[in-house]
């Protein structure tokens, strides 16, 4: 096992786009800045698979964005600050043995929890792709998972914006609660060829916790899934279950006690986390989910009020019921002692502390190109400016072609830009001239724009606590300007996050440029402490029959073994037209188990439902798997 | 065919894709190569880029696959397509299965010759493959 940047990316299920758990930075591959800038930033469409991605990453970055998330974070930045202070003292003359014990017991305590909880976190970013839905019954949960608040701010199709639209067939259309813009926007993107082809390409990957464990991870978090609906109906609502998985998971300040125990070394150190991990996998089974699924829901409710009213909810115990009390709260303590560590002043720590903080942002993409900062004149401007004598102009374009340009309309260090006065893409249109669309940009000039040319880059940021867009205009490694796409005001979120960005390019950089490995010069090997075929063989064995848990007991290992190099494929008559039915069926199914409406959805594919079925069932005769209900009324499928 | 052309890529491919395309192509003539991920990273690979080696056989097994198990009557896929000069033509192919000469439209869209779409259609046995 050694420490590698392909062992730490999270990817989409198309293997394309990812997100960097140290850095939280995602890659979105469909994002294509020059063609969807405009709508990245500011509003209009996007393709199905952007959107489907960004479902998927979005998940990481909530999950990794987490106690258990920065703890391992901590510990992989404690371990290269180790590197890189030793590296800088022999440079400087200063010569002494590396501190290799503690630097690899750290990387460790990063390396293993990651790779053990991959599959699952891919299981999570494959579900909230795939099942979960917003409720808009409010009998089941008024919590929202993140990744579904964000979905209409960063697709923020103007017809989307409002959350509290009125819910679209088969729903109720009286009913006018938060979760209904979502819902129609996930219709939209899972009912497509594009979100069927994913998922039965997904049912055949291999049944094995290597290369991501996308399947293995998936169908554990399903099978999670159908042991809390028998416990809980609110388990019904997918988000809801999704909210609490992560929660139980990523929020549980006993792990984060076990993954800093200063008690524990080596060999010791990595059975505590693989011993942790399966028995909490286990305690899932254990737990009264009923009085779970009801405390965690009045408990997110207060964590979210107490954030609007400005108190840190972190300092309030909640969302640590199904932790351990004791192990929580030494959990808690170990981590308070952690983020203490360090020095204000000392540039490493203030680089960690930075490298922390922006976290929170999604990166989703950088454009290069050329910048053009000049004096303009009225006449010149294809929008009406009249009222302006005198203006520059802000342009940035790649391959030749406009990306925005913007009028700087005055010399003052912040300022709003009517969005009518922006001008985007290779068109080069305005945006919407008839009917002028409402609301601006902020534009926030740093002290060094100037009248220049050159080039330069574009970044696109997201942020999903102060909920905005920012993209970030720097021309030779100087930051001209920031500017938000904002749905909120917050002033105070968008100074803190000038202060952040404002280096990002070049502290992002810095730290890729100097990661462990180049630091050393080779590869921090981990192998003599953890033999990788021999994890991947744990990892298999923790995963493999949970989330086979409703096979019969003695067939759980042949169909392991059935499924173990084309997934589903082999026991589904190797008929892929059928493993695409069944794809389509788990993908109705979660949006609507009305069976009027999912044979609606199958004949827009020329499908017939039942027939399907059918032959599903007789696939099913075998493993139990797929697992399928219906009623005269209703159809369910468990995976 | 075209003396031209000696490779096609597709990419982008899923894994039931890459299963329904090697059971249509014997093992010499296909190969599958495992996508990387941007932005100067190594990710892991989710999904495959397919080397297809061109003979009479190789498109006939490529027509069949993208005729078969669709879920749209109509759709596109990207392929590039690669000479013997190693110059390669990037394009999307578009499939109507709705259409009686799908097989030659796809053939004619890889830039096949005439006389070669003919040869791969009767040794498919039909018009469409």
């Amino acid at each position: 096992m050694a420490e590698s940047p392909s062992s730490r990316i999270h990817c989409s299920q198309d293997g394309r786009s990812w997100t960097d758990p140290i850095f939280n930075r995602t890659f979105l591959a469909g994002a294509r800045l020059e063609q969807y800038f405009k709508s990245l930033l500011l509003i209009g469409e996007t393709p199905i698979d952007l959107q489907s991605a960004f479902l998927h990453e979005a998940t990481h970055h909530w999950c990794f964005y987490s106690p258990v998330g920065l703890a391992m974070v901590h510990l992989h930045l404690r371990a290269w600050k180790h590197v890189y202070l030793w590296v800088d003292d022999w440079q400087q003359g200063v010569k002494y043995a590396m501190p290799a014990a503690t630097v690899l017991e750290d990387a460790m305590r990063y390396m293993v929890p990651m790779t053990l909880m991959r599959p699952l976190a891919e299981g999570l970013a494959l579900f909230a792709q795939y099942d979960s839905v917003p409720s808009v019954f409010p009998s089941f949960s008024k919590v929202v998972s993140e990744p579904i608040k964000w979905l209409p701010l960063f697709f923020a199709d103007a017809n989307r914006l409002n959350m509290r639209e009125a819910v679209p067939h088969p729903r109720p259309p009286q009913l006018r609660i938060p979760g209904g813009s979502a819902y129609k926007t996930l219709t939209e993107i899972r009912i497509s060829e594009q979100m069927v082809e994913g998922k039965a390409g997904l049912l055949c990957s291999p049944f094995s916790c290597d290369n991501g464990g996308y399947l293995p991870g998936y169908l554990l978090v399903k099978c999670l899934w159908r042991y809390a609906v028998s416990k809980s109906k609110k388990f019904y609502d997918t988000d809801f279950f999704l909210c609490y998985l992560r929660s139980f998971f990523y929020d549980d300040l006993g792990f984060v006690a076990v993954l800093l125990d200063p008690y524990t070394q080596g060999y010791e150190s990595v059975n505590a986390i693989l011993n942790y991990f399966h028995k909490r996998l286990l305690q899932f089974f254990k737990r009264d989910l009923y009085a779970d699924a009801e405390r965690f829901e009045s408990e997110v409710l207060a964590w979210e009020k107490l954030d609007e009213m400005g108190e840190d909810p972190r300092n309030h115990g909640l969302l640590r019921f199904f932790s351990d009390p004791h192990a929580a709260q030494l959990g808690y303590k170990r981590m308070q002692a952690l983020l203490g560590d360090g020095d204000d002043i000392k540039f490493i720590d203030l680089l960690i502390n930075r490298t922390i903080q922006r976290r929170g942002f999604m990166h989703i993409g950088k454009l290069k190109g050329m910048i053009s900062v000049q004096q303009e004149h009225t006449q010149q401007w294809e929008g009406n400016l009249a009222e302006f004598d005198d203006y520059k102009t802000l342009a940035f374009s790649s391959n030749n072609l406009p990306t925005i340009k913007i009028p700087i309309l005055s010399d003052a260090a912040e300022m709003k830009i009517p969005l009518w006065a922006i001008l985007t893409e290779s068109s080069h249109q305005l945006l919407d001239k008839s009917p002028r669309p409402n609301g601006f940009l902020r534009v926030y000039l740093s002290n060094r724009f100037e009248l220049s040319e050159g080039r330069g880059d574009l970044n696109l940021f997201f942020s999903w606590r102060g909920n905005y867009k920012v993209a970030k205009i720097s021309i030779a490694d100087k930051t001209l300007c920031h500017m938000f796409f904002d749905v909120g005001d917050d002033e105070k979120s968008r100074r803190i996050a000038i202060n952040l960005l404002d280096s990002y390019d070049k502290e992002q950089e810095f730290m890729d440029s100097l990661s462990i490995n180049k630091l050393l010069g080779k590869p921090l090997r981990l192998d003599t402490i953890i033999e990788p075929d021999a994890f991947l063989k744990i990892m298999n064995k923790i995963y493999l029959p949970l989330a086979l848990r409703h096979v019969p007991q003695e067939k759980v290992q042949q169909c392991i073994h059935d499924m173990s190099k084309y997934g589903m494929y082999e026991i589904m008559q190797r008929d892929g037209g059928l493993i695409r039915a069944f794809a389509l069926l788990g993908i109705c199914t979660a949006l609507s188990p009305q069976r009027r409406v999912v044979s609606g959805w199958f004949e827009k594919f020329g499908m017939d439902m039942a027939d399907a079925i059918d032959s599903l069932y007789e696939c099913a005769k075998r493993y139990k798997i797929p697992e399928i209900s219906q009623t005269d009324d209703l159809v369910g499928c468990f995976i | 065919m075209s003396n031209e052309l000696v490779l096609l890529r597709f990419p982008n491919l899923t894994a039931l894709e890459r299963i329904e395309l090697q059971e249509r192509l014997s093992q010499d003539t296909v190969t599958f190569e495992d996508q990387t991920i941007g932005e100067g990273l190594a990710g892991e690979p989710m999904t495959v880029t397919a080397v297809i080696l061109l003979s009479i056989m190789s498109l006939k097994g490529i027509v069949s696959w993208l005729l078969k198990n669709r879920l749209s009557k109509q759709f596109e896929k990207t392929v590039e397509i690669i000479g013997k000069d190693g110059t390669v033509v990037r394009t999307t192919v578009k499939v109507n299965l709705k259409s009686s000469t799908a097989a030659a439209d796809i053939l004619k869209q890889l830039g096949i010759s005439d006389d070669m779409v003919k040869e791969v259609l009767n040794s498919s046995g039909g018009s469409n493959g």
